[in-house]
């Protein structure tokens, strides 16, 4: 009785830590959210600042680092799922970073709605790769 | 015509606007003005001020603006704290750079990490007028206005030329300190720097500099 106790009380607060958020990204024409980003690649750990904003029917995001410095600018096509690196900074301006980022980023608009949402931060890990990713609202 | 009258009454009120445009300076008025900025950048013991810095946004036509404070101490000591809407504070101490966010701190040796040598040095290059002086890295122009002397700063060195495009610094014509910084990047972004509640010459509390060393 006490383990099925202790099972149900630990279920009830991973469901309690553990949800979806429908509005974690911006949802409506014009609306804009920040977001502090962790990029975590093997012994390197990029920290930065998300910017979302929603214009029409496409997610237009740019990440800059704390100074303000840009890395580069990211377009998600909500209705036709399909998103574009551009402006990327020299040394991430190569083939296989936009591939990443690209892939990446179009996995976390594609399953906006769906994403978990643990201590108000959304975690994204690319296993292949081992890049973890942690973006929580500013 | 009412609406002629209008567009055309608008567009002299802008240009008038616009002309108040800075003029290049002939060599002989360069270097005395480059004497007076090397002379004030020479007194600069110690500097703290308010910062708002404006990243401009080209893609979502749209800004983001941080607020902090600064503090420097003479030769290599400085700290950068964002207060708003983020925490994150950059300290430099010599060779050595402490990096504290909301939720950890990093340590980095700037010996070994170029990006941070270029921050570091644009930093406290720009904010003391210290960058003026730098041939090997700038290419220096210099434009003045009624008000204030522009300094336009073209990377010299490749991996500058790879992130800016421009660094154009403000001095004030009366007290030649900085008081904006702008970074214009390759990729059409441009980041602006107000500095504010500028004091030099009082002391800080070498706490502030502390890296753990």
């Amino acid at each position: 009785m006490k383990r099925f106790l202790i099972l149900a009380i630990s279920l009830f607060a991973n469901v309690c830590l553990l949800h979806s958020q429908e509005n974690f990204f911006p949802k409506h024409d014009g609306e804009k959210k920040s977001y502090s980003i962790t990029v975590k690649y093997k012994a390197m750990e990029l920290q930065g600042i998300l910017v979302v904003k929603q214009v029409e029917q496409c997610l237009r995001c740019t990440l800059v680092n704390q100074f303000g410095i840009k890395a580069f600018d990211f377009e998600y096509n909500i209705d036709k799922k399909r998103g574009k690196v551009s402006n990327a900074i020299s040394f991430l301006d190569k083939w296989y970073i936009r591939r990443t980022i690209k892939r990446d980023l179009k996995k976390i608009f594609k399953n906006m709605d769906s994403l978990p949402v643990r201590d108000s931060a959304v975690d994204l890990s690319n296993l292949r790769l081992t890049i973890d990713y942690t973006i929580k609202p500013l | 015509m009412k609406r002629i009258l209008f567009l055309a009454i608008s567009l002299f009120i802008g240009s008038a606007v616009m002309a108040q445009d800075y003029t290049a300076l002939n060599p002989d008025e360069k270097n005395r003005v480059m004497e007076t900025i090397n002379s004030a950048a020479a007194n600069i013991g110690t500097m703290t001020c308010d910062f708002s810095q404006i990243k401009e946004l080209s893609l979502m036509d749209d800004n983001i603006t941080s607020y902090g404070k600064m503090y420097f101490n003479g030769g290599n000591r400085l700290r950068w704290e964002y207060i708003k809407p983020y925490h994150y504070t950059f300290i430099l101490n010599g060779n050595s750079v402490l990096l504290i966010s909301d939720d950890k701190q990093d340590k980095i040796d700037i010996g070994t990490n170029r990006i941070f040598s270029n921050i570091a040095s644009i930093m406290m290059g720009s904010i003391t007028g210290k960058c003026v002086q730098d041939g090997k890295e700038f290419r220096v122009s210099i434009y003045s206005s009624d008000k204030a002397y522009k300094i336009e700063l073209t990377p010299v060195r490749k991996e500058l030329r790879q992130i800016f495009s421009k660094i154009n610094l403000f001095f004030d014509r009366a007290n030649s300190i900085v008081n904006r910084v702008e970074l214009l990047e390759n990729t059409g972004d441009r980041t602006v720097i107000l500095l504010e509640n500028i004091t030099q010459n009082k002391p800080i509390d070498e706490a502030v500099f502390n890296t753990g060393n």
